[in-house]
This record gives structure tokens, sequence and C-alpha cells, in this order.
């Protein structure tokens, strides 16, 4: 199945609204690499076929924890677990759009100089966003037709995180689910 | 009127909780749990009128909390919340007992929708 670029933003567009009630407006083609702020990647598929990657800069990322905790000062796990939420609802929605299920749990990186990568699999969408004067960047990677999906992962080289799917390595307190088919 | 709120998310906690007032539940009173292993306990000390459930969690997710409701004969109207809701889901939801499944983001309209008749 094919997502259009359209679908994409409008997906992410929702889901920032739901968190923020804010419009997020989409200002073209993203080159995510060399960002500072928080990474948030979640498999989709049984097996995996595909990733979806959501970044922000940290003052987004506490702008989410503030506006859904109510909270002025919120820390670095509510902005993980904020982000990784908004990463999750946006792969929900382009999971079912590709007629595939999200198997996993977000997994989220904080740190400077990061990159998304997904190993094993190619990038076919990436838009930027900006939602309050702010950039949001969402990433969407398949793999290629007949390659085996378990070398797909988030890697975050200067935070050293690696993700493998259908493992229960974690970071910010996300952690994978074991694959059974009705999750 | 008393809800429990189960999701591992307390961002989604908070937006659920949110979106309920905004859909006329603005006096329900809320407790929370953070997995399904979690909201089993709570259910039988708290005895929420209904539960919205997040599918995909640590530990217990959705499904499995309830039907282990269901097995202990504990009959809780219960809606679940997520972030996608293929007809699998749908039907899997359904036939363990859920009154619904509304996906992830929903409005407060989504969600007044669901609970009408059942909360």
């Amino acid at each position: 199945m094919h997502l259009s670029t359209e679908e994409l933003v409008d997906v992410t567009a929702d889901a920032a609204t739901l968190f923020l009630g804010m419009i997020a407006e989409d200002t073209g083609v993203a080159e995510p690499s060399g960002l500072e702020g928080v990474i948030a990647t979640i498999p989709f598929g049984e097996p995996p076929v595909g990733a979806l990657t959501v970044a922000c800069p940290p003052a987004l990322g506490e702008l989410l924890a503030a506006t859904v905790l109510e909270a002025e000062a919120p820390d670095g796990d509510d902005v993980a677990d904020a982000v990784g939420e908004l990463a999750n609802v946006i792969a929900g929605g382009v999971a079912g759009l590709l007629g595939h299920s999200v198997m996993a749990l977000p997994t989220v990186t904080t740190g400077y100089g990061l990159a998304i990568r997904v190993p094993g699999a190619e990038a076919v969408r990436q838009r930027q966003l900006l939602v309050d004067e702010h950039p949001l960047i969402v990433a969407l990677h398949e793999t290629p037709a007949g390659v085996a999906a378990d070398a797909i992962a988030a890697d975050a080289a200067a935070a050293e995180a690696e993700a493998h799917l259908g493992s229960a390595d974690a970071h910010a307190g996300a952690a994978a689910s074991d694959g059974d088919p009705a999750r | 009127m008393k809800f429990l709120i189960v999701d591992d998310s307390k961002a989604m906690r908070m937006i659920v909780q949110r979106t309920l007032r905004q859909a006329g539940h603005d006096d329900a009173e809320v407790v929370e749990a953070t997995d399904g292993a979690e909201a089993l306990e709570i259910v039988k000390t708290e005895q929420p009128d209904f539960i919205l459930s997040d599918w995909n969690m640590p530990k217990m997710d959705g499904i499995d909390l309830l039907k282990a409701l269901r097995a202990e004969g504990i009959d809780t109207g219960f809606g679940v919340v997520t972030s996608e809701s293929t007809p699998q889901m749908q039907e899997l939801a359904k036939d363990a007992g859920a009154r619904f499944v509304i996906s992830k983001p929903f409005t407060a309209y989504d969600l007044a929708d669901a609970l009408e008749g059942v909360a």
C-alpha cells in the first residue's frame, strides 16, 4: 500500500492538534540530520515492515509536555513521554492507512547531533511541519520488498541509542511488546 | 460517575481526562493506572463505573485486562482508546466484551458519541 505526503502531513497535523490544540503547517521536505532534541521511533507491522519517527527540538518537546500535563516545568521523562506518545498516535494513523498494526511501544532518545536513520529500511517520506514556530519532523521508513525486517532499528548515533525491533531494548521508559498478533 | 483511565503514557492519560471533561463529563471522578496489571488491582479497590483503556501497554495490555476482568466476573463497562483500530482489533475487543474502540487522535465529540448510552 502507499501513503501520500499529504496523508502523512494530515495524520501528523491531527495528532499535533490533539496534543497542543494548535495548527501544524507543512513547510516541506525535512533534512533530518544533526538534530538537537527528542527523537521518538516506533516500528509497525507484524512482522515489522517499517518505522515512524518524530523529532523535535527541546523547546517543542517541553511545550508538548507542559501543555498536555498542564505543568509549568516538565522534566525530561515527561518530555520523552509526551513526544513518544505523539509518535505513537501518528504511527497508529500511518500504520492503519498502510494496512498494518503497531506492535511495539515507542523508543525515545534525547541528545545532540541526532540523525533519523533506520538500518535495513529506506526513508520514503520525510516532512517538516511548523508548530508554534518550532519544527516538527516526521519520517516514514519502510523495508524494501523482500528484505528481512528484523534489521530495522532506530539509530541515534550521538546518543549511542539503538532499538532493534522485537527486542525489549528501551530508552526513556519505553519497551517493546512481545509481538502477540492480538496487540 | 467514576472513570478508570488506563494508559502507560502520562501524557495520554491527561489527554483522555481532558477530553472526557470536554465531552460533558466534567464532574467525573477519575482514577488512573499505568498498565493492565495495575488496573486489575485498582478496579477491585476503586470500583469504577467505566474503564477507558489503551490497548498496547507493558506488563498487561488492554485486551488481556478486559479478558482478566471478565474471567473474574467483573463486568464494568470497558472502552478501548488506542492509536489504531484495525478490523481485527475491533472484532477482538467486541468479542471480549468491550463497548467500543476509538482511535487516537480523537475529539471530545468522538468520545461523547462513544460514551452515549454506556456511561
